[in-house]
Parts: C-alpha cells; sequence; structure tokens
C-alpha cells in the first residue's frame, strides 16, 4: 500500500534537506494580514501566472483579483502548526526545482515554460511532490474564484436571495415540532 | 417570491446565550441534563428531553449565526462556521473532513439530503454488534416522526434541476436504479446555496426547528462554549466544566452541574473529549474505527449548457441503496459553483485550466459516496488533534466502482468528455476507455481530491464492553450517567448520507432517557 509511505510529516522532514539557508522577511503590502512573506507571495503569484493563464479569456483576469490577499487571509485562519507547514511546504515548492534539474533556479526564477514543466514534474512525482502541487493549486485556486465576480463571469449568479427579495420563513412553527410523547 | 406562511403560527424564538452576554466572572449553571454539542444529535436530544420536562443546558463551542447573516458566499462561510476554517485534514492531509461549527453543527450547511438507514445495515449492525434494539421496524416510528417534523419529502418535480434530470436519464439508460432525492426542506427557493446555509430558512435546519423548539420550552442553549472536563465521582457525572471565548479572546469558566451527560460533538470532537478526560476507554476503543463515506465530485462535459448549480443543491440520486454492504457506492446529482467544481476537479495547467473554468456551465456534476470500512482513529498528537485515515485498499474497489458507474452514467446521459477527481488532469474522452483508465488507477495518497462531509463510528456501539466503547441505550459501558448519541456510535458507515440516522437514533436514545427516569 502506498498511501502511508509519504505522509504530511515526512514532507516537512524532507523539507528541512534543502531549506536552512531559507529565510523569510515579513511583507509590506497594503490591505493584507500581511501574514505572507514577500517570497511567499512570489512564489504564489509565479505559479499562478502560468497555471491561470486569464489574459485574453472569458475568465476575469488575473491581474484583478486579490487571490493573493485572499490567500493570506485564509493562511491567517490557520493555527500556528498548520501555518508553519504550509509555510514551509511553499519553500519547498520554490526551491525544489534545484535538485531536479531545472537549470538549478528556484521556482520564482524560472521562465514560464520550465514554470508549466516543473508543475507537470511535481503531478507525475512521489507523493510528496504531488501533495505540493496539490497545495499550490488549491491556494490559487481558492483564492481566484473566491472573488464573486469571477464567477460572474462564467455565467454563476452568486448570492442571490437579497437581490431576488425572497423572503425569510423564520424558525418552523411550533405546530411542526414532534407532539409530546404519551402514556 | 411571495411569503408562503399564511397562517398565524407560534415561532418559536432562539434564544442563545452568546460568550460576549455572559458575567466576566463565568457562569455555574445547574441542570438535569448538560448536552454537549448542537448540531443533528444534541438538538435532538435537548427538545425531546426538555419537552419530557427535564432542565437542559446545551453546550455549543462554536459560534451562533442567525440565518439572516448568512452571506451565500461559500468561501467565507466555510471560514467562519466549518471546523478549522475548513481545513480539517486527515493526518495524510489529503482529504478534507468538512463539519459545521456553529449552533445547529452540519445540519446548518449540509445538502438537506435524507436517506433512512438501510435496512441491511441496520441489519448487520443487530448481527454483528448486538444491536438487535436498532432493527429497522423498532426505528421506522422515530424515523416518520422526525421526517414530519422537518419537512422531509421526495424533490416534485420542479425541485429537480438540469443536473439531477441529467444523472436519472443517464443512469436509468444503464438499468441503474435512480430516483429525485428527499430533503429536508419547506418551500426550497432553489438558490443552490445550502452549503453556505439557508439564508432564507427553508432548509429544516436544527438552527430553526429543533434548537427553537428545544429553546421554547426551556432549554439554554450556550455558544462559543466548549466543554473540556467531564466531572467524574467515581462512574458518575456530576457535571461539565466548560469554557466560554469571547469575540475579543477572553476566556470564562462555565460550570454545569447535571444529573446526566449526554455527548453530541460530533464524530472527530466526542472521541477528543472523551481521551482528553481518559474516560469510557476499558475496551481501547476510544477513537478507533473512524469512518467517513470519502467521497470525490466527478464531472461530465456537455456540449449544452446545464448550470448544475442553479436549483436544488442536490436533486437526484442513483445507486443501489438497498444493498450498500457489497462494494456500495452512491451517485448523487450535486454541485455548488464554480469555486468547488474547479477546487475538486482539475482541469490542467495554463489555456488547459482557463478552457476547463471557462466551461463550467457545461457540466453535469455529480459526487460519489462508497460504503467504507472503519479504518480510521481520531485522537491527540500533542495538543493537535489528528485523523488518521487513509482509503483502505478494500475501499478502493468501491471507489473504483464509483468511479466507472458515474463515467458511463455521464456518456449515457450525453456528456462528450468525464474528468476524473485526480490531483493531475485526466479525461476520458469514450465510453471505450473507462474501464482500461479506471482499472488502471492505484490507492496512492495525493492523487485524489477527496472528502468527507460524514465522519462516524468513533465511539462504537455495541453490546459487548470488550469491542464497543458505548451500550445499546447510549450509556457508556463504563461510565452511569454519561451517554453517547452522535454519528461516532456507528457500529459500520451507512454509506447514505447520516443525517436522519442521527436524528432518529436521538430520538429513540432518548425516549429510552426518559422511560428509565
Amino acid at each position: 500500500m502506498y498511501r502511508r509511505t509519504f505522509t504530511r510529516l515526512s514532507l516537512l522532514s524532507g523539507g528541512g534537506l534543502i531549506l536552512p539557508a531559507c529565510r523569510s522577511e515579513p511583507s509590506d503590502a497594503v490591505g493584507t494580514t500581511g501574514l505572507m512573506s514577500t517570497d511567499e507571495r512570489k512564489t504564489v503569484e509565479r505559479f499562478a501566472e502560468v497555471y491561470l493563464t486569464t489574459d485574453g479569456t472569458k475568465l476575469k483576469p488575473l491581474s484583478e483579483v486579490s487571490y493573493v490577499d485572499n490567500i493570506d487571509r485564509r493562511l491567517s485562519l490557520f493555527d500556528a502548526q498548520t501555518l508553519e507547514e504550509v509555510r514551509l511546504a511553499l519553500k519547498l515548492f520554490n526551491y525544489g526545482s534545484i535538485p531536479i534539474g531545472l537549470n538549478f533556479r528556484t521556482f520564482v526564477h524560472l521562465d514560464a515554460t520550465a514554470r508549466v514543466d516543473y508543475i507537470a514534474r511535481l503531478d507525475d512525482g512521489i507523493a510528496i511532490q504531488r501533495g505540493l502541487s496539490a497545495l499550490m493549486k488549491n491556494l490559487v485556486i481558492n483564492g481566484y474564484w473566491q472573488d464573486i465576480e469571477a464567477g460572474r463571469a462564467v455565467g454563476y449568479q452568486g448570492p442571490i436571495s437579497e437581490e431576488a427579495k425572497i423572503p425569510s420563513l423564520g424558525n418552523a412553527p411550533l405546530s411542526h415540532a414532534p407532539p409530546p410523547r404519551t402514556g | 417570491m411571495s411569503d408562503p406562511r399564511t397562517a398565524r403560527e407560534t415561532v418559536p424564538v432562539l434564544e442563545v446565550l452568546q460568550p460576549d452576554m455572559m458575567p466576566k466572572a463565568g457562569l455555574e449553571l445547574d441542570a438535569d441534563v448538560v448536552v454537549i454539542g448542537s448540531g443533528a444529535s444534541g438538538a435532538v436530544m435537548a427538545y425531546e428531553l426538555t419537552r419530557a420536562g427535564a432542565k437542559v443546558v446545551v453546550l455549543e463551542a462554536g459560534p451562533h449565526y442567525p440565518s439572516r447573516e448568512f452571506t451565500e458566499h461559500l468561501t467565507t462561510t466555510v471560514e467562519t462556521i466549518y471546523a478549522d476554517s475548513g481545513d480539517q485534514l486527515n493526518k495524510t492531509g489529503d482529504l478534507s473532513v468538512l463539519q459545521g461549527t456553529c449552533v445547529g453543527g452540519s445540519t446548518v450547511v449540509n445538502g438537506a439530503i435524507c436517506f433512512r438507514t438501510p435496512d441491511k445495515v441496520l441489519e448487520s449492525w443487530g448481527r454483528e454488534h448486538g444491536l438487535d434494539n436498532l432493527a429497522p421496524d423498532a426505528l421506522a416510528p422515530y424515523f416518520d416522526r422526525v421526517e414530519r417534523s422537518l419537512g422531509v419529502h421526495v424533490n416534485e418535480p420542479h425541485e429537480v434541476n438540469a443536473n439531477g434530470r441529467l444523472l436519472m436519464e443517464g443512469a436509468k439508460a444503464l438499468g441503474i436504479h435512480a430516483a429525485p432525492v428527499a430533503r429536508n426542506i419547506r418551500h426550497c427557493a432553489l438558490t443552490g446555496h445550502c452549503g453556505a446555509g439557508c439564508k432564507t430558512d427553508r432548509k429544516q435546519s436544527m438552527l430553526v426547528t429543533y434548537l427553537p423548539w428545544a429553546s421554547h420550552h426551556g432549554a439554554r442553549i450556550l455558544s462559543g462554549t466548549r466543554a473540556e472536563t467531564i466531572q467524574m465521582q467515581g462512574k458518575r457525572a456530576t457535571g461539565v466544566h466548560a469554557v466560554a471565548t469571547d469575540s475579543q479572546g477572553r476566556k470564562r469558566p462555565v460550570e454545569v452541574r447535571a444529573g446526566t451527560v449526554v455527548v453530541a460533538a460530533g464524530a472527530v470532537q466526542t472521541p477528543l473529549l472523551f481521551q482528553k478526560n481518559r474516560l469510557a476507554n476499558s475496551s481501547g476503543l476510544v477513537g478507533h474505527n473512524f469512518a467517513c463515506h470519502p467521497s470525490v465530485f466527478m464531472l461530465g462535459e456537455h456540449e449544452q449548457d446545464v448550470f448544475a448549480w442553479v436549483g436544488a443543491t442536490c436533486s437526484s440520486y442513483a445507486g443501489d441503496i438497498d444493498n450498500p454492504l457489497d462494494s456500495g457506492y452512491l451517485l448523487e446529482a450535486l454541485m455548488i459553483g464554480p469555486q468547488t467544481v474547479v477546487a475538486a476537479t482539475e482541469g490542467g495547467t495554463g489555456e488547459d485550466q482557463v478552457r476547463f473554468s471557462e466551461n463550467v456551465k457545461k457540466y453535469q456534476s455529480l459526487i460519489t459516496l462508497i460504503h467504507d470500512h472503519n479504518v480510521g482513529r481520531v485522537y491527540w498528537e500533542g495538543n493537535r488533534k489528528r485523523i488518521d485515515y487513509d482509503l483502505d485498499d478494500r475501499d478502493f474497489v468501491s471507489m473504483q466502482k464509483a468511479f466507472k458507474a458515474a463515467s458511463r452514467v455521464f456518456f449515457a446521459a450525453g456528456a462528450k468528455r468525464v474528468f476524473m477527481p485526480t490531483n493531475r488532469r485526466m479525461t476520458i474522452d469514450r465510453v471505450d476507455q473507462i474501464d482500461s483508465t479506471i482499472d488502471a488507477l492505484t490507492n496512492e495518497s495525493q492523487f485524489y481530491r477527496l472528502f468527507s462531509y460524514h465522519p462516524q463510528g468513533t465511539m462504537r456501539m455495541g453490546r459487548d464492553p470488550g469491542k464497543s466503547v458505548v451500550a445499546p441505550n447510549g450509556l457508556c459501558h463504563d461510565l452511569d450517567n454519561v451517554y453517547v448519541t452522535d454519528a461516532s456510535v456507528f457500529p459500520t458507515s451507512l454509506l447514505v448520507n447520516p443525517q436522519m440516522t442521527v436524528y432518529a437514533l436521538s430520538n429513540y436514545l432518548a425516549d429510552g432517557m426518559i422511560a428509565r427516569g
């Protein structure tokens, strides 16, 4: 059985092999919780640039969606341990391109073709690599699509009850409640 | 849309004591029964016991969100009222265990899907776990009672959307049983926002039914109040110590002295509470036997627009629910919105991802459920909760069966392509590729996009104290007056959505408590 071979913990301990020199500086981005470092934001942005190429399509342009801020806010909801794991995974994703021979460059320094190639390699890789790719996709997809206008661009109505003035029925009346037991 | 209520009726008010309203020094309360958790089980217990004359206090760890505050925006809802802001994962990190953590629990955010427990499941519980008291005939009156109260009805034709019709057409063409699903809803406005809470109170969740009813009859409901300690004297509980956390993060102690403790915090939190208190574990099984109906979304792409999110969140199902035990699977026509679709299925990178996303209104959408084995465990690792659950190889066979059935249904309904629920893009473009593609899949971690709304089984009920934690009447084998009544007592998974089983079982167990005085 393969599933037990690589757990999230093994992902993290593996990350320690190539990360000791990595440092994160707090971001000075405006309008966010400021949780993500500049490096972390850049990793996410460079991923999204090749993963969700919205220019010239029906989709809301990536540049008009605050997806990184959305990710930042989501991370701010994590407990400290989970947050630390995600941060480590972001670093591992960025630095993971070095040992697999992509010109010995971190992900953020790869050109677009090489970035796409890296993602494909992770997708076809072992569990730890698939997990990293899945995490990046998850962050970007959720960060992007939580913009209500992104949904509307593809025909999704989004919130509707207030606009359509659908009345609330309130709490169910007592006549619906089960009767008391007798006897 | 006009208000369908015409007659003047007594509408109960749900009174919830929130931490901000509590005295800074905390609270001390006396009760006959303290119920931990306000979801499907806790709410039914609270109402039935209060109605029978008991003085009941309900402790809910999550916040109270009145329906008017729901945003119909899934992300903000998930961040606000789902466990761990929607990031409650298994230890491997590839299965998301989704639970509502708020007043009303998961019933606030579920799809309102109602199935009775399959007879064969109940019969197996009797045969293998000594639960002959839960035979289908014994529980039937409880299902009747709850269904009447919650407006459970099979979807009317107008409540079956295009997504649901396609499932039924495809399944029937293949000879697979399919039908409109039953839901606990009245006058559904068909907004498709069940997963974000029903803003207009049409879904008959515990938030608008049993909890207001219990409140009306005198139950005290506390939100933001997490039970920490079950106070014991020998084998008898004397009450519960809890901690209320206000909006500023300040903590206030809450002490509830009670003659009976009912734990109904759900299949993740309930065993954790017992483990923290080192209680009721002579069998060594507290936290073991976790199951969860691991699920995936599958998509069939059509030439025409489907708009699968328009209408009832779930409108039909397909599968042999009468025979769940033999690699059983269930398909449910369900979609929540583009965000869910794109997150649940990988469309590819770059142009592939964009095309996949642009076509989102053309997708027929199904979720698959399987009758999984109880191979998981919930436990503490230091201060951190862990859900150790990986899809068992036996259950992967059921998963493959569900994948194949879903794929065939899509093509039979006219789809031109099927998207598999994998982390890298995988499609099936012709019917004759189904078997070879799915047979080639293996049970690997971080490969599928798995989620679960149905944690079950961590406080197994059974007659033998050596093989179970909870007795057939809901009492912990080891304790005199501590009951467990939520889905954690299920000896096996159900295959079907568990809310009706929890309601009926809780009502049954409450009746037993009342009869015993």
